[in-house]
């Protein structure tokens, strides 16, 4: 299933970044981006299926997705729409005012905290993000743009136009400041 | 550490009730009723922990606080989604904001020094060496600020919301934008650290920058 594909690959992307870090232990205290990541991948998983599906047989794990949304919402402050596509091997920096709206994320791709990404209005344009991209603390995308794989999303910065693949983009107004960025050693 | 608390109370206090007698009651209420000053408790008790594991190793106190100390964290963070590093040296006399959203991984905070909400501080990813900066005296940081990588931040500095901090400011400075430039030199922050307000024009005639 996609589901657990998805978790392995969120996993074992933790498990590289914080070598150090028991990850069995962390599921239960203390890590909450790790806990809203997995509620965003069972209500996304759930929201694949037919409505019919979800209604009967499903309704004990989908009411188990609301209390667990409601908890990451209010208590860690990471808010992941299941609105959003979001690529295995995400993610999140540290908790704290994580807002993803209705986009498209890639695989391996970074966010920090206090970060936005989604449309401006409701029914607005929705970004889309390649893989492997990482997002600074701070940061905010709106709009309809596309970021190319492996681009570099400095902190601080409010993208509002399109970014090429590789580059890295700082500053507000946004600037590219390298063309061709391996973000590999910030992964 | 409780020396350290009742400072920052009086801090809070005044904040909240400014020109107002300060009684042993008024302080109170003000600990109890301030989501701040739990960051701040939460942080001094961390730091006690964290210097006396330094110095006696594994004692059944030591374990004890540590014990203590993941309950109070998982309340911190679902109260106020904010996180102190606990080998911080945090001075007496500090306000953190109500609001919280503060994810403060610093080396030092100097005395009498406002921190406002959704405020990061850290280390620079790109080195990735555990370089964090020192906040000294009587700083102004705006709310959405962050300052990053092995700086200080000058004693009487005003960082005005918003700005993205890389590189050291010198005392008294005003710094504003991304990445932060100095805006102004010798200003004096007093009136903005006596008032929780943090809008653009308060900041504009308490720096008295348009002129």
């Amino acid at each position: 299933m996609a589901l657990f594909e998805n978790v392995r690959a969120d996993l074992s992307r933790i498990k590289a970044i914080e070598p150090n870090s028991p990850v069995p232990l962390r599921f239960l205290i203390g890590s909450c981006t790790i806990h809203a990541l997995l509620t965003y991948r069972l209500g996304r998983a759930l929201h694949a299926w037919p409505l019919v599906l979800r209604c009967t047989l499903a309704l004990p794990l989908w009411c188990l997705y609301g209390v667990l949304a409601v908890y990451v919402r209010q208590g860690c402050g990471i808010r992941l729409s299941i609105d959003a596509s979001i690529g295995a091997g995400f993610y999140i920096g540290h908790f704290g005012g994580v807002d993803i709206r209705r986009c498209s994320i890639g695989r391996g791709c970074t966010i920090g905290q206090q970060t936005m990404i989604g449309p401006l209005e409701k029914a607005g344009a929705t970004p889309t993000i390649a893989d492997g991209v990482w997002i600074g603390v701070h940061s905010q995308i709106v709009g309809g743009v596309n970021i190319g794989s492996g681009a570099t999303i400095g902190a601080g910065t409010r993208v509002t136009q399109d970014v090429a693949p590789g580059s890295l983009v700082m500053g507000r107004p946004p600037r590219v400041i390298v063309n061709s960025y391996r973000n590999t050693a910030l992964m | 550490m409780f020396a350290k608390l009742k400072d920052d109370a009086r801090y809070y206090f005044a904040l909240r009730y400014p020109g107002r007698a300060c009684t042993r009651l008024g302080l109170l209420t003000t600990t109890v009723r301030s989501p701040g000053m739990l960051i701040l408790a939460t942080q001094r008790i961390g730091n006690a922990y964290a210097q006396s594991r330094v110095r006696h190793g594994w004692t059944p106190g030591n374990f004890a606080l540590r014990v203590m100390l993941i309950p109070c964290s998982v309340l911190l963070i679902f109260l106020t989604k904010s996180s102190v590093l606990n080998t911080a040296g945090v001075d007496g006399g500090v306000y953190l904001a109500n609001g919280g959203n503060l994810i403060l991984g610093v080396r030092r905070i100097g005395r009498g020094s406002m921190i406002h909400e959704r405020v990061t501080f850290g280390m620079d990813v790109t080195t990735y060496e555990s370089k964090l900066p020192t906040i000294e005296e009587n700083v102004w940081i705006g709310p959405g600020s962050l300052v990053y990588g092995a700086i200080t931040i000058g004693s009487g500095a005003t960082i005005l919301p918003g700005s993205v901090v890389a590189r050291s400011v010198p005392a008294r400075a005003v710094v504003s934008g991304n990445p932060a430039r100095v805006i102004a030199r010798d200003r004096n922050n007093a009136i903005l650290r006596e008032t929780l307000q943090a809008d653009d024009a308060h900041v504009v005639t308490a720096l008295q920058l348009g002129a």
